[in-house]
């Protein structure tokens, strides 16, 4: 059944066209990536799905209903939560108040409880403080001990990226959207998130779109793979078809020379 | 053009179907800002709505009505072009160096003022001599130049000192230091200069008036206009033709390609300022010609309006400054007698101002892009304040070369600093003021200030430069002596100077407060020879200042924890001696209150004249030594944690006796400090009430309030509407029953100010509330509120507080009122800290997209935010108006915002400790030493720009980001104290 669909999505900036026509029906539980050369439109469509950015035309339905034109905030209270292509996180906040922020809104209380300290608050305070534990227990060792009540800014690049993914899955999403997150990894990192994204479907049955230029891990993670050219869906499919698609390697590549009209 | 042009895409835009394309495109953009923020928008559209149709009936009534005939329209209009004139000379300041470093210059309102007072002092100089009437032209050209060349000089300064390092740090850094640097300015030219208003010298050939096409035009409105468009001009050409103007727009554009292609960015930067400041001192004269009167405060409000007109056209774009200020200038000509005489607002133009704040927050509100685009609302939290480190700038580079033996230059600069710092003190008065008080023996805090410059000087002179990448030190020795010398010799250097100036020039009718006293001749007390006979006082400043910096070098010969015990001795010494009424009186209070005897204590502390004994001196300093020593022992255990190894029992006795010891001494308190401290600590407790209030909306959720005044004396007037029989209400109800109107007048106010900022960014922001603290004030003063207000004179018999039977009257029991809503405004700040809608506003400081995409409703954060820093000042004012009895609009300047920003931001955003410090020092010793209460905005002014460019986390930064910042200084400490070998290349 179809989670997100995203029916002739156009957005301009000024005179470019970033998004084009572009139509995309993702699954529940899929793990789809989008790749594209640089300036394909990728983030672009991540920063509309999300609400970051205000959609030109065309529509975003997730799970039945529209939300074109709803708040980033409304839009992650219905399940769609993402990491940022530069992470993006709250530098100066411990790790564990990062994750705890994304429960935000699956929690209520407001100043003057907090104020009051009642017993509803504190409860509340306790399951959020044990869901952003979950969150960030989900990546092993590397969050956990001393390092969640240090600063997010003294993390290690790598530990920044699977904190950032920590605190999206902490939002209890039903679409994850991950702009690159292997980007800036190394090798060995990079093959173990790539097994993570296929645990985080498999045991909490999100649903995953992947921005990715690693194709390796696009192979491994992948079971649909989209690519983008300049705003407009140029193929679909799985990754070896995609992979030996003329006009994919033509966007990825050039024309050859001897195509050339 | 320093504009920025629109980035335009290579690819053209393909042809579509066009008409139903852009209709649906039309229909879906509406939706989707529909949903975006429906009641903020249409409440901003109502306040759009309502201000056209004002100003229509307003307008409309007045032209009808022929209360003015039109040769007085007429003037009106030649008069708002010629301020308009002098608003677009300086904004052309504002929006050029906007233009280039994104940055508003708020002090540029004060280096317009600086060139306004240079005019006066070269006027009046050559009013004195023939070729004023002779030549009345040549001769306001060479004031014109005289005024421009200083005020250059000053904005190039502040470009150098203040703004250069802190290139490339957040937004709001700078910002703060422009603020700073502002007070420091207006102070400083009060303390030079005297605080009295300067009258211009009269020019004849100025007087009288020319019609020309049937206006009617005063000469000098005509020079002022004429001399403005010939510089604006001049200016444009420079800017469009000339090389240097073309460095100026491709810095503007972008500095690191500039800098790639050869541009000298740093130059070119200082060459903006330099040309900004010099329109400014032109504004300054021609200000003074028309208005006569200048004063060390008349460069806020002009700078302001010119503010306002430099975004009004677009800020980055000169001519659009031009034009913003004309119309700015007529706005406020023509608003009062225009529109609201219309509305039958009595004393229009009284409101002028609050028309010219009126224009600058609707503006920003509503067209903030001007004529051209440039953005206001933006989508990163640049609203994160003052909160992240800079990156060290590149000027420091030069520190990462192996240290040479001694830093002769950085020296040097440092002993120049010193004695310009000794000089300048000297030349506003502080050495005199100061020297009224005794603090030690027969020493004088005068002379003490005297040698504590070239110490201080000096002992950062003789710390090792800063280390970086664990590069080792070079062994303390007989360089850090060597630096010592070398500051207190500069700063001797530069005194001897100084006062064999004074000695034989007299410079008393320019600098006011260069007296006699301070080098005189056999009777005076000769302030700065200490005492003596030129010849030999010379030697003996020399040799003090030597030996102060020499001292002070030579602390760094200890180790650490020695020499920080050493320093923490001497701040016991000195605070013991500065506070000795205090501790007397703390003293003389324990034995009456408590009956413990400690009369013969005060014998051996203090002097019959008030001051420490030499003896006291020495035990006091003794003692801080010794807790310090002890203290820091190195197998002392922290407190905390010998409490939790306590059993549970036991933990729980310990934190109640603890408790209790507190209660007791609160409950004390006031009965040992004696009516006159209580009313200080009263003082300073009302503002940290209201700074634990504006925490809350800067520290947590990090929007730079500059009118948070306002909410205080919305609070405080509620409170004396309501409880004042006397007041127009009349209904003289209980302050009890105000609270609850108090709270909800305050949220009203928040959410009112909040709305429209919304989409605001953090230096708009800051300006716009400044503009609304402005409104408040002046609308409380008008003679159009007056029924309600009381203009001028305020609400007077507010009655005092009631607890049961208990009437709280006089400062000590007023005391425990207000301990109780400081305790709970403490106790609120630390309860949000760490709660949902806490962690949502920290999360909007550090990342407004972000927090907003991780489902933070960003409107609701922003505005709980804004109404909880109102309802607690709004709860201060209540508590200041029955304090006080009576209610003034005096009471709510701006400075009062100033002060409360000051003391979170040196005493350490978001961390409340540090506030209630901040607090406790900053606004409680100038009530307690009336020698600092006069040079208090100086002192703000200069801390403000030394914590920007020193320590913007603050003397007590909240614990996580002491962590932070200071992380790496204590890896390397770790690693240097494990005794780890010097790298290569450390030189020694």
């Amino acid at each position: 059944m179809a989670l997100l669909e995203i029916k002739e999505l156009t957005k301009d900036f000024g005179g470019v066209r970033a998004i084009s026509e572009l139509d995309l029906v993702v699954g529940e539980a899929e793990i789809v990536s989008v790749i594209g050369p640089n300036g394909a439109g990728k983030t672009t469509l991540f920063n509309l799905i999300t609400g970051m950015l205000p959609v030109d035309r065309g529509d975003i339905v997730f799970d039945g209903r529209s939300i074109a034109g709803l708040r980033p905030s409304q839009i992650l209270e219905l399940g769609v939560a993402r990491t940022f292509q530069t992470v993006r996180l709250f530098p100066e906040m411990t790790v564990r108040e990062n994750v705890m922020v994304a429960r935000h809104c699956r929690t209520k209380s407001g100043i003057l409880k907090a104020i009051l300290r009642l017993p509803s608050f504190r409860r509340e305070e306790a399951e959020t403080r044990r869901r952003a534990e979950e969150a960030l227990a989900f990546f092993g060792s590397r969050l956990v001990g001393y390092r969640t009540d240090m600063p997010a800014n003294s993390l290690s690049y790598a530990n920044r990226r699977r904190l950032e993914i920590a605190r999206a899955v902490a939002s209890g999403p039903k679409v994850i959207l991950l702009d690159e997150p292997t980007a800036g990894m190394n090798p060995r990192e990079t093959q173990e998130l790539g097994r993570l994204i296929g645990e985080l479907r498999d045991q909490m049955g999100v649903t995953i779109l992947l921005i990715e230029h690693d194709m390796p891990t696009v192979k491994g993670a992948s079971e649909r793979v989209v690519v983008l050219d300049h705003g407009q869906k140029i193929a679909e499919g799985s990754y070896d078809e995609v992979a030996t698609n003329e006009q994919v390697i033509e966007a990825y590549l050039g024309r050859k020379a001897g195509s050339l009209r | 053009m320093l504009g920025f042009p629109p980035v335009r895409s290579p690819r053209e835009p393909r042809l579509e179907p066009r008409l139903r394309g852009r209709l649906r495109a039309l229909a879906d953009r509406r939706r989707a800002r529909a949903v975006q923020l429906p009641v903020v928008d249409s409440f901003l559209w109502v306040v759009r709505i309502a201000a056209v149709v004002l100003i229509a009936i307003g307008a409309f009534n007045s032209i009808t009505s022929g209360r003015l005939d039109s040769q007085q329209w007429r003037d009106l209009i030649v008069f708002g072009v010629a301020q308009g004139s002098v608003y677009a000379l300086i904004a052309l300041g504002y929006t050029m160096v906007y233009g280039v470093l994104r940055f508003i210059n708020f002090a540029h309102g004060e280096v317009f003022m600086i060139g306004a007072i240079t005019g006066y002092f070269v006027s009046d100089r050559l009013a004195r001599t023939a070729l004023w009437d002779a030549q009345p032209f040549v001769a306001l050209f060479l004031v014109l130049v005289c005024c421009m060349t200083v005020s250059a000089l000053v904005a190039l300064t502040l470009e150098r000192v203040a703004y250069r390092p802190l290139r490339g740090a957040p937004r709001l850094i700078p910002f703060i230091t422009a603020i700073g640097a502002s007070f420091f300015l207006q102070y400083a030219v009060a303390g030079l200069f005297g605080v009295d208003v300067k009258e211009y010298p009269d020019v004849k050939v100025l007087n009288g008036t020319l019609t020309f096409l049937g206006f009617r035009i005063l000469k000098v409105h005509l020079l002022v206009i004429v001399a403005a468009l010939v510089m604006m001009i001049g200016l444009q050409v420079f800017v469009e033709r000339s090389r240097t103007g073309r460095a100026m727009r491709a810095v503007a554009e972008d500095q690191e390609m500039a800098r790639l292609m050869g541009v000298d960015v740093d130059r070119t930067i200082a060459l903006v300022f330099g040309i900004g400041g010099a329109m400014a001192g032109a504004a300054g004269l021609l200000f003074g010609l028309v208005f006569r009167n200048v004063f060390f405060l008349t460069g806020f409000l002009p700078g302001i309006k010119a503010f306002t007109a430099a975004v009004l056209g677009g800020i980055g774009n000169m001519v659009g400054a031009v034009l913003g200020g004309l119309t700015i200038g007529s706005v406020e000509s023509l608003g009062p007698s225009l529109v609201l005489s219309g509305l039958d607002i009595p004393a229009a133009h009284q409101l002028k101002d609050v028309v010219a704040f009126l224009a600058l927050v609707l503006i920003l509100i509503f067209r903030p892009t001007g004529i051209l685009g440039e953005r206001v609302a933006d989508e990163r939290g640049e609203v994160a304040v003052a909160r992240r480190r800079s990156a060290p700038p590149a000027a420091r580079e030069g520190e990462l070369l192996p240290a040479r033996e001694v830093d002769l230059g950085r020296a040097l600069r440092l002993g120049l600093l010193a004695g310009l710092a000794a000089v300048f003190v000297s030349a506003i008065g502080m050495v005199q003021r100061f020297s009224e008080r005794e603090i030690v023996g027969e020493v004088s805090l005068g002379t003490l200030l005297l040698v504590a410059i070239p110490l201080v000087l000096g002992y950062a002179g003789g710390r090792a430069p800063p280390q970086i990448e664990g590069f080792a030190a070079a062994r303390p020795g007989r360089r850090n002596l060597t630096a010592g010398l070398l500051v207190g010799l500069g700063s001797g250097a530069v005194m001897t100077v100084f006062v064999l100036l004074i000695d034989n020039f007299d410079v008393r009718d320019v600098f006011v407060n260069i007296s006699p006293d301070l080098v005189a001749d056999e009777n005076g007390p000769q302030l700065l020879t200490f005492g003596n006979q030129l010849p030999v006082g010379i030697l003996v400043v020399l040799a003090l200042n030597l030996a102060a910096g020499m001292a002070a070098g030579a602390l760094h010969l200890l180790p650490d924890r020695w020499r920080k015990a050493v320093l923490a001795g001497a701040i016991a010494a000195a605070g013991f001696g500065l506070l000795q009424s205090l501790i007397h009186q703390l003293l003389r209070g324990i034995q009456e209150e408590l009956n413990v005897l400690t009369a013969p204590l005060i014998r051996f502390l203090y002097q019959s004249s008030g001051a420490l004994s030499w003896q006291g001196a020495a035990a006091v300093g003794l003692a801080g030594f010794g807790i310090y020593a002890v203290r820091t022992r190195p197998d002392r255990t922290p407190f905390q944690a010998r409490l939790e190894r306590l059993p549970r029992r036991r933990q729980r006795v310990v934190s109640l006796a603890i408790l209790a010891v507190v209660a007791l001494v609160l409950g004390e308190l006031p009965q040992i400090l004696g009516p006159f401290y209580s009313e200080v600590l009263n003082i300073a407790g009302i503002f940290l009430v209201m700074a634990l209030g504006l925490n809350i909306v800067v520290g947590f959720a990090g929007m730079l309030d500059l009118g948070y005044v306002a909410f205080f004396a919305v609070g405080a007037y509620t409170t004396a509407l309501i409880t004042s029989p006397t007041s127009s209400l009349g209904v003289g109800w209980n302050f009890w029953v105000a609270v609850p109107f108090v709270v909800l007048a305050a949220a009203a106010a928040g959410l009112l100010v909040g709305t429209p900022v919304l989409r605001m960014r953090g230096d708009y922001l800051a300006i716009v509330t400044l503009g609304f603290g402005e409104i408040a004030r002046l609308l409380f003063l008008s003679d159009w509120l007056k029924p309600t207000f009381g203009g001028a004179q305020g609400v007077t018999r507010v009655p005092d507080i009631v607890i049961g039977p208990i009437d709280v009257k006089g400062p000590q029991a007023f005391l425990y009122v207000l301990f109780a809503l400081v305790l709970l405004a403490a106790y609120v700040s630390y309860a949000l800290q760490d709660s949902r809608i806490g962690r949502a506003w920290m999360a909007m400081r550090e990342d407004e997209a972000v927090a907003e995409a991780m489902g933070v409703n960003i409107v609701a954060a922003k505005l709980s935010a804004f109404i909880m820093g109102a309802i607690l000042a709004g709860l201060g004012g209540a508590l200041f108006a029955t304090k006080i009895g009576s209610v003034f609009p005096q009471s709510f300047d701006v400075v009062v915002s100033i002060t409360v920003l000051v003391v979170i931001i040196v005493g350490g955003m978001a961390s409340v400790r540090g506030v209630v410090l901040g607090a406790l020092v900053l606004v409680g010793l100038p009530e307690l030493l009336r020698e600092f209460e006069e040079y208090r905005f100086l002192l703000y002014g200069a801390l403000l720009i030394f914590m920007m460019l020193s320590r913007p986390e603050g003397f007590i930064p909240s614990k996580r980001r002491a962590q932070e910042l200071h992380e790496e200084e204590l890896e390397q400490d770790a690693w240097l104290g494990a005794g780890a070998p010097a790298p290569t290349g450390s030189g020694s």
